[in-house]
C-alpha cells in the first residue's frame, strides 16, 4: 500500500479526480471530514496542509506526495520530483502597488511574503538582502498598509491582485502540482511506486492530449 | 537553552544500547583483519572537500591554519595512508567516532566504518559489501543494498558534453538528480539530442532493479566507462554471489549524486521503512601514480540502534541500610552484583520513606531495606519476572544472614 500526502484547499479537486482512477473508491474521500486518514486497498491517503507535504514526504510520513512547485522550492527538501501533474498551473510573483511606475530595488527593501526562503534567494541572487516580513495570509494587504514595498505570492489569474489594486510586476517562477517521493522508499518500495508513477504518466499525457 | 541547535546529550539507554552494538561490530571487523585508526576530531580543513558552509571552523593559533571538526572519516584515512614510509597494502582500517556538519537536522552523528586501501581489484568492493551485509544482519529488518558505478553518468555526460552546452548540461544533471521525468521530456523537446542519446536517458531515470539491469544497460553502452562500469559491477556481483549475500543487492544506474571524491562502484544502503540511507559508500582514488585505490563505507550507528534488539535490561536493586555496622550491606551488595544484580546505595541520610519514593521514581526495580533486626525487601516497580527474582534476592539475603 501506498501512503500518498494530499493537500487540502486549492489541488484537492483535481487529485481526487485523479486519483479515481487507479481507485474508484477515492470518491468518498472527502476534504472537510474531519478524518484525516482515508484507506483504500491500493492507498492510505493522509490530508495535510499544502505547505507540510514535502515535510511529510522527505522525514518518511508518506512515501509520496502531491504538491505545488511553489512549496517545493520553499522548502528545498532532499526529495524526488517525479512528475509534473500538469494542474494547478500559477507564478509565483512579486507585485506591487498599480500606482508604482517601475519596478526598482534599493538597499532596506521591504517584502511580505510566506515564501521566505524563494524570496531571500531571488532578491540576494540580484544582489539586495532585502527586508522579509513574515506574513501568513492576506500578504496583498501588506503594500497597500504600506507594511512593504512588494510582495511575493502565488499568482493565478492575477484577480486578487487588481482587486486590491496590485499588480503583476516580475515572474520568479512558474507552478504546477508536483508528485513527490521519499528518497529511501522510492527505492524500497520500488515495485508498487514504479506502476503508479508510470500509471500516472500515461493518464497525464492523455489528458493533456484531451 | 540546555543544548545548542543539532546537538544532543546521550542517555543510559541508548548509552547502553550503543556499547553492545559497538562490540558486536567491532569483532566484525577483527575477524576480517581490519584494525582500529582513530583519527583526531580536529584537522586541517583542507583535509576535507565539503563545502565550507558544512563545517564547523576555527583558527589554530600554532600554525594559522583553518581547522575543522572532521565531516568524513574518509579523507583523514586517506591522508593517513598518503603520510605512510612504507607500503604495507592492502591496508585494512576500522573507525567509530562522532562527525560533525554544520546543517539544520543533527550536527553530530556517531558513525562507523571502514577503510581497505593498496592496489585493489574489485574482490575489495566485495570484500567491503560482505562485511556491511554481516553488519546489517544483526538488525532484524529487511535491507537493501543499491548499488551503482560513477563511470556509467560520467561515460554517458562526456558523450553528452559533445552535443550540450554547459547550462544545458547542469540543468541535465539537476533533472536526474531530481528524477523529474516532466522535464526530461521537456528538455527532449527543446534540446537537438538524438533518439539514441534520448533512450540512454530515458533508461537510465528507470535503471533500477536486480541482475537485469546490467543486461538492458549494455544495449546503451556509448563508449569504454560506461562498458567498464557495467562489466565491473558484473565482477562485483560475481564476488557477491561467492559470499552468498546477492539477495538484498539492487543495481541502481540511475542514482547521479554520491561523495564528489568516489570514483567506481559506489553504494547506499536502506532499511526498510525508515526514510533515510543508513549507510553510504565506494570507491575512491588515493594515489593516482601508484594505482592506490580505497573502498570504504560509513554507517549511521545511532539510526542501526533502532532497529537492534537491546540486551535484556539488568534488575536494578537500591540497597538501604539502616544497621550502624555497614559490613552486611556490602556484603549483600557485592553478592547481589556477581548474580548480575544493578545494586545502587542509597548513601544520602534520609527518612526511609524519602528514599524509596526516589528509587520508585528512577525506576528502580526493588527496594531492600536491611535493619538491625532483619530485612524488607520492596517491590518499587512490577515486572514480568518480579516474583522469581524477588525469591532469589531473598535467598541471597537468609544465606548471609544465617
Amino acid at each position: 500500500m501506498l501512503t500518498i500526502a494530499i493537500p487540502k484547499g486549492r489541488l484537492f479537486k483535481k487529485i481526487k479526480e485523479l486519483l479515481i482512477y487507479f481507485e474508484p473508491k477515492v470518491k468518498d474521500f472527502d476534504e472537510s471530514s474531519r478524518k484525516l486518514i482515508f484507506e483504500t486497498n491500493k492507498f492510505r491517503l493522509v490530508l495535510v496542509k499544502p505547505f507540510d507535504v514535502p515535510t511529510y514526504v522527505y522525514y518518511g510520513g508518506a512515501d509520496l506526495g502531491i504538491c505545488g512547485k511553489d512549496v517545493i522550492l520553499e522548502h528545498d527538501y532532499d526529495i524526488y520530483e517525479l512528475l509534473d501533474l500538469n494542474f494547478g498551473k500559477c507564478r509565483i510573483s512579486i507585485a506591487q502597488k498599480k500606482e508604482v511606475k517601475e519596478f526598482k530595488l534599493f538597499p532596506g527593501f521591504k517584502v511580505a511574503t510566506k515564501y521566505e526562503n524563494i524570496t531571500r534567494k531571488y532578491f540576494g541572487d540580484l544582489g539586495i538582502d532585502v527586508e522579509i516580513i513574515k506574513l501568513y495570509g492576506s500578504v496583498e494587504l501588506a503594500p497597500i498598509l504600506n507594511l512593504a514595498d512588494a510582495i511575493v505570492d502565488l499568482v493565478e489569474t492575477g484577480t486578487t491582485l487588481r482587486e486590491n489594486g496590485l499588480k503583476e510586476v516580475k515572474v520568479i517562477e512558474h507552478s504546477s502540482a508536483r508528485l513527490i517521493a521519499n528518497r529511501a522508499f522510492l527505492k524500497t518500495k520500488y515495485n508498487f511506486i514504479k506502476p503508479f508513477v508510470e500509471n500516472l504518466k500515461k493518464l497525464i499525457k492523455e489528458k493533456k492530449e484531451g | 537553552m540546555l543544548v545548542p541547535r543539532g546537538f544532543n546529550y546521550i542517555f543510559e539507554n541508548v548509552y547502553s544500547g550503543l556499547f553492545s552494538l559497538i562490540s558486536k561490530i567491532k569483532s566484525i571487523y577483527e575477524a576480517w583483519g581490519y584494525e582500529a585508526l582513530i583519527p583526531p576530531e580536529v584537522d586541517f580543513k583542507s583535509t576535507f572537500s565539503l563545502e565550507e558552509e558544512k563545517l564547523f571552523r576555527f583558527l589554530d593559533k600554532f600554525s594559522g591554519k583553518t581547522l575543522t571538526l572532521r565531516p568524513d572519516f574518509t579523507p583523514q584515512i586517506k591522508k593517513y595512508v598518503l603520510f605512510l614510509k612504507e607500503n604495507l597494502y592492502p591496508l585494512r582500517y576500522y573507525y567509530f567516532g562522532n562527525i560533525y556538519k554544520d546543517e539544520k537536522s543533527k550536527r553530530q552523528n556517531f558513525v562507523t566504518g571502514i577503510e581497505i586501501l593498496g592496489e585493489l581489484g574489485l574482490e575489495a568492493d566485495g570484500e567491503v559489501l560482505s562485511i556491511l551485509h554481516l553488519i546489517l544482519n544483526i538488525t532484524s529488518k529487511p535491507f537493501q543494498v543499491d548499488i551503482g558505478h560513477t563511470l556509467f553518468l560520467e561515460g554517458l555526460f562526456e558523450e553528452l558534453k559533445k552535443l550540450l552546452n554547459p547550462s544545458q548540461i547542469i540543468h541535465l544533471q539537476n533533472i536526474l538528480k531530481k528524477k523529474d521525468f516532466s522535464l526530461l521530456e521537456k528538455f527532449f523537446e527543446e534540446s537537438n539530442l538524438d533518439s539514441k542519446k534520448k533512450e540512454v536517458l530515458n533508461f537510465i531515470l528507470n535503471a533500477y532493479g536486480g541482475k537485469e539491469v546490467l543486461k538492458e544497460a549494455r544495449k546503451f553502452v556509448l563508449n569504454k566507462k560506461m562498458e567498464k562500469a557495467i562489466s565491473d559491477l558484473e565482477k562485483v556481483y560475481r564476488v557477491l554471489e561467492i559470499y552468498e549475500i546477492k539477495d538484498n543487492l539492487v543495481f541502481d544506474l540511475s542514482e547521479i549524486r554520491g561523495l564528489n571524491y568516489h570514483k567506481g562502484i559506489v553504494f547506499e544502503v536502506f532499511i526498510n521503512s525508515y526514510p533515510f540511507p543508513v549507510a553510504k559508500g565506494g570507491r575512491y582514488l588515493v594515489k593516482e601514480t601508484e594505482k592506490v585505490w580505497g573502498v570504504g563505507f560509513t554507517l549511521d550507528l545511532e539510526a542501526i540502534l533502532q532497529f537492534v534488539s537491546l540486551p535484556e535490561e539488568k534488575i536494578k536493586v537500591y540497597l538501604i541500610d539502616n544497621t550502624e555496622d555497614k559490613k552486611l550491606a556490602l556484603k549483600l551488595a557485592t553478592l547481589l552484583r556477581k548474580k548480575g544484580f544493578i545494586v545502587a546505595r542509597d548513601i544520602i541520610k534520609r527518612d526511609n520513606k524519602i528514599s524509596l519514593e526516589i528509587a520508585k521514581k528512577k525506576n528502580l526495580d526493588f527496594a531492600v531495606v536491611l535493619k538491625e533486626n532483619g530485612f524488607d525487601i520492596i517491590v518499587l516497580n512490577e515486572k514480568k519476572n518480579s516474583e522469581n527474582k524477588l525469591k532469589e534476592i531473598e535467598k541471597v539475603l537468609t544465606k548471609i544472614l544465617s
